[in-house]
């Protein structure tokens, strides 16, 4: 990719994910607790997948061997909050953005047209389109998030870090006349990592050595998913599985190497 | 200029004068409608109470941050009713007040002059370093409330702080305009 | 016939009652189109085939394709007005029709494309001076209203309203005029036009269509230019051919439509030179760059064989036809080789679109299918009969072939 697309940015903090996928199930607790946390409505029809509203799923990989070398995985997808967003530059009219310390792309649900063209731009498909007007059960509606805003029909959507828990944490620390801009790595945490049963979803600032995902992202068995596009993401992967690391991205040159 | 000419400059100068009549007054009473509020309230009266028996109050006593840093914004009944759970003193508005809400455990609906719109979100203890008249209307002095003029096309109040107000004054004080700093 | 008076002088048109047979079939058409376009509106867009994999489907297809073609207009009043290929005056008011229509239909389908067609003036308030689509939105708005002003002295000709003298005066002036607004719109068409290719060109998440380019504009952005100027002045000569076929009356003199043939065929040329070479430039370099291989671009449903139509069968060879004076003046062939020109780009706009989001791009993601819903369709003809009802009043009541009555003497 060319260097004139790139968009450089410098933040003093980089809120980051790292997912243990040797740790994670595929229970989709985290699934569960973001629809409940960022007032996702329920899809009318659960067994559309290509228009599900979810903001993170859970993809099932594998390693398309026979029994008994064969293996699976689950890799949750929230959305990278790339350093180089694929979808932030190609919106017409400024509603997504990689502006805010933190690093975190945003989605402003009132500027959207819905013209779905930051979805084209999005390898990750972490982006989805309210196909459908929010409905929800009667007596759900009481359960929504009054942190998290509604979206309509028409407008594009993706995963915020659970964002609104950061703007939370930063006027605790306020009150207690701390630093909002160094925060405890148990003062923000989102949705889906806090509820994550076996732990596998760490999240902190990948630059602050205080919090673990700073030493997680270094490890030798992290990755990150399609990383020669050029997009580096703030979400990465952990495996002590090759396999797994391997369909992190897609290897044409080892490939070719390997066949001579 | 000929005097023919000043004539027939007369229809511009009309029709512009009308215009500005238009915009400036027949215009926002199309538009706004004035809602009021459901019951009164006398800022001064609690401020510097005419009862010497009666504690006088201090602004924070209503308007505080709770212990998460938030802010409580108008007080609720509970708030009220710490004192007004019977009449205090021989106001006839306090005793309807005592009598339709305190008795009846009703919230006031309050009509919020500045409530934002649901996607945007902003932090009082963040601002806490500036007056709050330099946003808010001083009510320190008001023996009564002013008028809730609500937009009739989008719901909200006409004195809302409006995005560019935001943004000028963060330009101002170098501070990040970055989407996500106020938007939910 | 009740409307003689509004014909123009020294034409025969068929009865009205025919006129009005025709009408109605189209209006039967658009009925159908505006129940699908109000059920879209009424219920939302998962009423069309598109989903989360394919935010855009059969529409931007369309789009794509009509203003590529569509380009006839700009081109031919570059070719006309500015170089002064006197020829071309008796085909470029049909340019300009075909033109408008192709631009304003677009705007349609991106009413109904956009989420919040409510918010559509947003690109013009909010612009982010770094998205493509901006410099789209800009350009076509702009040059839908360059193509109103082309067309209004057109619409000005009509014999009753020729009568009152203000308009005649008008149309005059706007004729003197014109020059200046065939170069503003070729200012305004070279740069949507190319930004369309733009649009894909930037995508560095989908290998299909990501490319290199020179400085901010990748190599899409000539192609596209350059593909739809080669299709645009064929796609207008076809259309009058089959006004004609349709009319059974001789509207265009057949040495115009080789000109055309020639144009187009020559431009055609310079553009698949440069398209076979980015396409390998793509396959042997872009691609392994990011990590993938030429067959991984292809499954059973898009297949290779599509990548084949549009260079070779829809590409090479028209160009070959066109090029050729022998094969370009023999008629049949010539407008063989113009469908297979418009076939070309309209495959090449499908592949940039579908194609490019149906392919996997994580390792562990599968591929995609899109198969549009009735709705889509229904939305798209509503377009295509708007367009067959405006070039019929057009034909009926507007001097729109000015050589048709030499023509008619035998």
């Amino acid at each position: 990719m060319s260097e004139s697309m790139r968009i450089h940015h410098h933040f003093e903090i980089r809120w980051g994910m790292v997912i243990d996928i040797d740790k994670c199930t595929g229970c989709g607790a985290c699934v569960v607790a973001c629809q409940a946390e960022n007032n996702i409505p329920p899809n009318p029809d659960p067994f559309d997948r290509m228009r599900d509203p979810h903001w993170l799923i859970v993809y099932k990989l594998s390693n398309h061997k026979k029994f008994p070398e064969h293996d699976t995985a689950y890799l949750p997808r929230p959305c990278m909050q790339c350093g180089n967003p694929s979808c932030a530059s190609v919106c017409p009219v400024i509603a997504t953005t990689k502006d805010e310390e933190g690093g975190i792309v945003s989605q402003i649900y009132p500027r959207c047209i819905g013209c779905r063209y930051c979805m084209a731009a999005c390898p990750y498909h972490s982006r989805v389109f309210n196909w459908f007007d929010p409905v929800w059960p009667e007596g759900m509606d009481k359960t929504l998030t009054p942190f998290v805003s509604t979206r309509p029909r028409g407008v594009v959507e993706k995963c915020t870090f659970c964002h609104h828990r950061w703007q939370i944490a930063k006027e605790e620390a306020r009150k207690r006349g701390e630093n909002p801009m160094h925060l405890d790595e148990q003062a923000y945490i989102p949705a889906c990592a806090e509820v994550c049963p076996t732990g596998a979803i760490h999240f902190g600032d990948l630059h602050n050595p205080e919090h673990i995902v700073h030493k997680l992202a270094r490890s030798p068995y992290a990755f990150r998913i399609l990383e020669n596009l050029g997009t580096e993401p703030q979400v990465y992967y952990l495996s002590r599985r090759d396999w797994v690391r391997k369909q992190g991205d897609n290897h044409f040159r080892q490939e070719e190497k390997k066949n001579s | 200029m000929s005097k023919k000419k000043k004539i027939g400059l007369l229809p511009f100068a009309a029709g512009f004068a009308a215009a500005l009549v238009f915009g400036w007054n027949i215009f926002p009473q199309i538009l706004y409608s004035n809602k009021g509020q459901p019951t009164t309230f006398s800022h001064t009266g609690h401020l510097n109470h005419t009862q010497k028996d009666l504690q006088d109050l201090d602004c924070v006593d209503c308007h505080y941050y709770r212990a998460d840093g938030s802010f409580a914004g108008t007080p609720s009944l509970e708030s009220c009713a710490e004192c007004h759970n019977e009449p205090l003193t021989g106001v006839p508005s306090e005793q309807t007040f005592v009598s339709e809400y305190v008795k009846k455990d009703k919230q006031v609906p309050w009509n919020t002059y500045q409530g934002q719109p649901d996607n945007v979100y902003f932090s009082h203890i963040a601002h806490d370093t500036y007056e709050c008249t330099e946003c808010h209307q001083d009510m320190e002095n008001a023996d009564s409330l002013p008028p809730y003029y609500e937009n009739k096309l989008t719901g909200y109040s006409r004195d809302i702080m409006k995005m560019h107000e935001c943004e000028r004054c963060h330009a101002r004080e170098n501070t990040s305009n970055a989407c996500y700093l106020c938007h939910k | 016939m009740p409307d003689t008076q509004f014909i123009p002088e020294g034409v025969r048109r068929c009865p009205f009652s025919q006129f009005l047979i025709w009408i109605g079939f189209l209006g039967l058409i658009l009925l159908w189109g505006l129940i699908a376009a109000a059920l879209i509106w009424y219920k939302g867009l998962w009423v069309t085939g598109l989903d989360n994999y394919f935010g855009f489907g059969l529409w931007i297809v369309f789009d794509l394709a009509v203003i590529a073609l569509g380009a006839g207009a700009f081109f031919t009043g570059f070719l006309t007005y500015i170089l002064r290929i006197d020829q071309l005056k008796n085909i470029i008011n049909l340019a300009v029709v075909i033109g408008f229509l192709c631009y304003s239909g677009a705007m349609i389908i991106l009413a109904l494309d956009i989420g919040q067609p409510l918010r559509a003036w947003f690109g013009y308030w909010h612009p982010n001076v770094h998205s493509m689509l901006t410099e789209v939105i800009f350009c076509i708005t702009c040059y839908l209203i360059i193509l109103s002003i082309e067309f209004v002295p057109l619409i000005l000709e009509n014999r009753q309203l020729k009568k009152i003298s203000l308009l005649d005066h008008l149309a005059h002036n706007f004729h003197i005029y014109m020059p200046l607004f065939a170069g503003v719109g070729t200012f305004l068409s070279f740069f949507h036009q190319g930004s369309l290719g733009g649009m894909y060109g930037v995508l560095f998440g989908r290998p299909f269509v990501f490319r290199d380019g020179f400085f901010i504009w990748p190599w899409t952005f000539f192609l596209f230019i350059l593909s739809a100027i080669a299709s645009g002045p064929v796609f207008t000569m076809l259309i009058a051919a089959l006004i004609e076929k349709i009319t059974g009356r001789k509207l265009v003199d057949f040495r115009v439509k080789a000109l055309m043939g020639k144009i187009s065929g020559f431009l055609l040329c310079i553009y698949l030179f440069f398209k076979i070479l980015d396409t390998w430039a793509w396959a042997t370099g872009t691609l392994p760059k990011m990590g993938f291989s030429f067959d991984e671009m292809f499954n059973r449903h898009y297949g290779q064989g599509l990548l084949w139509a549009e260079l070779g069968l829809c590409g090479l060879l028209p160009a070959l036809m066109l090029i050729i004076p022998k094969v370009r003046n023999t008629p049949g062939l010539l407008y063989s080789a113009a469908i297979l020109t418009c076939i070309g780009v309209i495959i090449n706009r499908f592949v940039f679109t579908v194609q490019a989001l149906a392919i996997p791009v994580m390792p562990f993601d599968q591929w995609a299918l899109y198969i549009p819903t009735w709705t889509e369709w229904a939305t798209s003809l509503m377009v295509v009969a708007y367009s067959a009802l405006v070039i019929s009043l057009a034909y009926r009541y507007l001097p729109l072939f000015p050589q048709e009555k030499a023509l008619q003497k035998p």
